[in-house]
C-alpha cells in the first residue's frame, strides 16, 4: 500500500489482480446485476487509488478494500432509493420448493444455497464473508461498520436458521 | 448453561468451522461440542456449507475492465482534468447528451427504447421485447452524435440499453452479428468495445 500511496502503478495492478475475484464476488453477493457490479469494482479500485496514503495498516488491506466495497455497494442502492436496511429476521426460511428427493453431497450442496439465499441481506453477508473469505468476526465488523458483537448477533441467527432450514429439507426429502 | 452462554457458542462455532477463532474460544467451543450432539451436527452442516461456498470460482471483471481501471489511474497521475472513465465526469461532458436525453424521454413514455432501424423498419421497439445487448461499448469522448448515428445505423447496431454510471452502452446488433473486432476498427467513434456476456 506505500508503494501505491507513492503512485506505484505496478504495485496497484498487482493489488488489482489479487483482489479483483474475492472483492467482485463479494460485490455480487449484494448486486444480481453482473454489469452494475463491474462498474463499483471499477469505483472500489480508483478509491483504493486515491486514498491509498490514508491506510494506516491497522488492518488487513483485504479488510479495508472490502470495507470500500461495502459502502460504495449501500450508495448504489440508495441512489438507486433502495436502501437495504432489513436486519430484522425471518421466522424461518421456507423449505416448499424442496424436491423429494434422497439427500447426497450434490443436493445438500443445493439445500444450503438455497437456505443460505433465505437469511437476511446483512446475515448473508457476514456467513458469505466467513466462509468464502475465511474472516474473522472482527474482520467482518470492521468491513460491515458495526461492532463485533452485531455480528456475532447475526451469525448466531443465520446459523439457527440455516440449520433449521436444512433440517426441515432433510425431513422433506426423507418422507 | 445459561441462554447468552448458548448463544455466544452458537456464533463461535460458525466461526469454528472456518478455523479463525482464537485458543480460548477454540477450547469453549470444543468443550461445549464434546456436551452437545446437536452442535456437533450443526457444525458438520456449516463445514459442508463452507467448503461448498470455497469450490466456487472467483468471478473476474475482465482483461478490459483492467485495462479501462489503469487507463483511468494513469489519467490521474498524470493529472489530466476530467477523467474519461469517472462516472460524474462522464455524465457531464459527453457531447452525446442529447442522446441521452432522448432515450430517457422515450424510457419514461413507454418504458421504451428509442431505436432507428431505417426507413423500412419500426422506428421503436419496446426495451422489453427480448432485445438483449450483445456488445458492450463506451464512446469516445470526442464522438459527436452525427458521427455514432452514422455508425450504428452503417452497421445495424441499436442501442438497448445505458449509459450505465461509467457510461457504458448496450448495443444490439441486426441480422449480420458485428464482431468486437469490426467495432474496436472504428476507434474514431468507440473508446473500447467488449462482448456483454463476458
Amino acid at each position: 500500500m506505500r508503494q501505491i500511496a507513492t503512485g506505484d502503478q505496478a504495485a496497484f495492478a498487482a493489488l488489482y489482480q489479487a483482489l479483483e475475484g474475492p472483492t467482485l464476488r463479494f460485490i455480487r453477493s449484494k448486486m444480481n446485476d453482473p454489469h452494475e457490479a463491474n462498474d463499483i469494482l471499477h469505483e472500489v479500485f480508483m478509491e483504493v487509488w486515491r486514498s491509498a496514503g490514508k491506510f494506516e495498516g491497522r488492518s488487513m488491506v483485504r479488510t479495508w478494500v472490502f470495507g470500500i466495497a461495502y459502502r460504495k455497494t449501500v450508495d448504489a442502492f440508495r441512489k438507486r432509493g433502495k436502501v437495504e436496511t432489513r436486519d430484522e429476521l425471518p421466522e424461518q426460511i421456507d423449505p416448499a420448493d424442496a424436491a423429494d428427493m434422497t439427500l447426497n453431497a450434490r443436493q445438500e450442496a443445493v439445500h444450503l444455497k438455497s437456505c443460505l439465499n433465505g437469511l437476511s441481506e446483512e446475515q448473508r453477508l457476514a456467513i458469505s464473508l466467513a466462509y468464502f473469505e475465511d474472516m474473522t468476526y472482527d474482520e467482518i465488523a470492521e468491513v460491515a461498520g458495526v461492532p463485533a458483537g452485531t455480528v456475532k448477533s447475526r451469525v448466531f441467527h443465520a446459523k439457527k436458521l440455516l440449520a433449521a432450514c436444512m433440517r426441515s429439507r432433510i425431513e422433506r426429502a426423507a418422507t | 448453561m445459561t441462554l447468552l452462554d448458548q448463544e455466544e457458542i452458537d456464533a463461535l462455532l460458525v466461526f469454528h468451522a472456518n478455523g479463525t477463532l482464537n485458543t480460548q474460544e477454540r477450547e469453549k467451543v470444543e468443550t461445549a461440542l464434546a456436551r452437545d450432539p446437536d452442535l456437533s451436527d450443526d457444525l458438520s452442516l456449516l463445514q459442508a456449507l463452507r467448503a461448498e461456498m470455497q469450490e466456487e470460482a472467483l468471478p473476474s471483471a475482465g482483461m478490459l475492465a483492467q485495462q479501462r481501471l489503469m487507463a483511468a489511474v494513469k489519467r490521474t497521475s498524470q493529472d489530466v482534468p476530467a477523467p474519461v472513465m469517472e462516472p460524474q465526469a462522464r455524465k457531464t461532458s459527453w457531447p452525446i447528451a442529447r442522446m441521452v436525453a432522448v432515450l430517457a424521454v422515450a424510457a419514461l413514455v413507454g418504458q421504451s427504447v428509442f431505436v432507428w432501424r431505417g426507413a423500412e423498419a419500426p422506428g421503436y421497439e419496446l426495451a422489453s421485447s427480448g432485445a438483449v445487448g450483445d456488445l458492450l461499448v463506451a464512446f469516445q469522448p470526442g464522438a459527436t452524435e452525427e458521427m455514432i448515428r452514422e455508425t450504428l445505423l452503417s452497421l445495424d447496431l441499436q442501442i438497448v440499453s445505458g449509459p450505465s454510471s461509467l457510461g457504458l452502452y448496450r448495443l444490439s446488433s441486426g441480422e449480420e452479428q458485428i464482431g468486437v473486432q469490426a467495432l474496436a476498427a472504428r476507434n474514431d467513434v468507440f473508446e473500447s468495445v467488449e462482448n456483454a456476456s463476458e
